[in-house]
């Protein structure tokens, strides 16, 4: 209901009104909409990716055999094919955060595209740094 | 017979049988017309009874916001060309009730909007009354909230929420924004008053950065780098009144 002065009597009436339903597939309407609920889900990856690297460091400090055979099942075919759905949505969610970050802290004197290109070569170092120690090891 | 165009527009009286229609009108093309002045035609050459607001017709007073196929527009800056020859679709805003026709109701928006305090509070009173004195800015301090002063309250942003959609008792992207232009404005000392609002349950933590608000800003106000920077705000003060034990 919403209420509303009449000119004529001036006293205040209630008027009927209706809202409109909104459908559980309403994020399939706009493209930004599903880009935001992939977003969401894609966080889902990220805690399991988080999940998984636990597992293999409570298997690390449980010995040798027990990190052989946890590694075993992260060696496997499913696991591996799992990894790589994981890892695209992990993208995704860094690229949208980064992204993000440049909109939030991208006031004078930065701009939002220096803010998400400094992440990026953040990101970008760190990853090389990471690469070199696991060649060197 | 010149050009034609076809608009498909939401219809609602409330007081008939409650449910609302789509009707079709043909009207004269005009590639200069905006979507206002074709609404403008329909109620005076087609139907009289179409009801539904306008006032500047120069994208300053933000009351003709619509629905144009499924994007919250400001009517009397989208152009038929942008759409012709293909049919147009003319609703109300979306997720707010509507009243009648292509009228929503505000009220909603309007009472949230008087709850973000938006305008200067100053710690001692009679600084507000007090008309002589001055506070000077310089351009620096101007520019960290010049950008949310172009807000219009159109609404277009609400219409373009899905959490407020979904949410009705989210503040919603216009009332955060201009409650952070005045948290942001040096002369104000009113941000412990607004933080109540603003950080509470319904404010910027329901938001979750479907940036949809800033894409349909006609001003580009960016209210959703608003609401993050509130966010960011609300958490270091959050975090510092846990340490020192400061409310």
């Amino acid at each position: 209901m919403a209420h509303s002065m009449n000119s004529i009597s001036g006293k205040t009436e209630a008027t009927k009104t209706y809202r409109r339903d909104i459908p559980n597939t309403w994020w399939l309407k706009k493209g930004s909409y599903f880009l935001f609920i992939l977003r969401e889900i894609s966080s889902v990856f990220v805690a399991l990716y988080a999940i998984f690297l636990l597992i293999q460091l409570c298997a690390l400090s449980g010995g040798q055999e027990r990190y052989e055979s946890t590694a075993a099942v992260f060696k496997s075919g499913w696991m591996i094919i799992l990894h790589v759905v994981i890892w695209v949505f992990v993208m995704y969610n860094m690229v949208t955060w980064f992204r993000i970050s440049g909109r939030i802290f991208g006031a004078k004197p930065l701009s939002p595209v220096l803010v998400t290109i400094s992440n990026y070569i953040i990101w970008l170092i760190v990853s090389i740094g990471i690469i070199f120690l696991l060649l060197k090891g | 017979m010149g050009e034609e165009i076809t608009l498909n527009i939401t219809r609602y009286n409330p007081d008939k049988d409650g449910k609302y229609t789509t009707q079709r009108y043909s009207i004269p093309y005009k590639n200069d017309w905006s979507i206002l002045d074709a609404l403008n035609y329909v109620k005076a050459e087609l139907d009289g009874s179409l009801t539904y607001r306008w006032s500047c017709r120069m994208a300053v007073c933000g009351s003709c916001g619509m629905m144009v196929n499924g994007t919250p527009r400001l009517t009397c800056s989208t152009y038929l060309n942008e759409f012709y020859p293909k049919e147009i679709t003319i609703e109300p805003l979306a997720n707010f009730p509507v009243i009648r026709d292509l009228v929503v109701d505000i009220n909603d928006f309007m009472a949230k909007l008087k709850s973000a305090k938006p305008w200067i509070i100053r710690k001692n009173k009679r600084d507000e009354d007090d008309t002589s004195k001055e506070y000077l800015q310089t351009t620096g301090q101007m520019d960290k909230y010049y950008q949310q002063t172009l807000c219009i309250n159109c609404t277009l942003c609400y219409a373009a929420c899905p959490v407020y959609g979904l949410h009705p008792d989210f503040l919603g992207p216009a009332v955060i924004a201009l409650g952070h232009r005045y948290n942001k404005d040096s002369r104000d000392e009113g941000k412990a008053d607004r933080r109540e609002v603003l950080a509470s349950e319904h404010g910027v933590w329901k938001c979750t950065v479907v940036g949809d608000c800033t894409e349909v800003c006609p001003k580009h106000v960016d209210p959703s780098a608003a609401i993050q920077r509130t966010k960011v705000d609300s958490a270091i003060n959050w975090f510092f009144s846990f340490l020192t034990g400061r409310k």
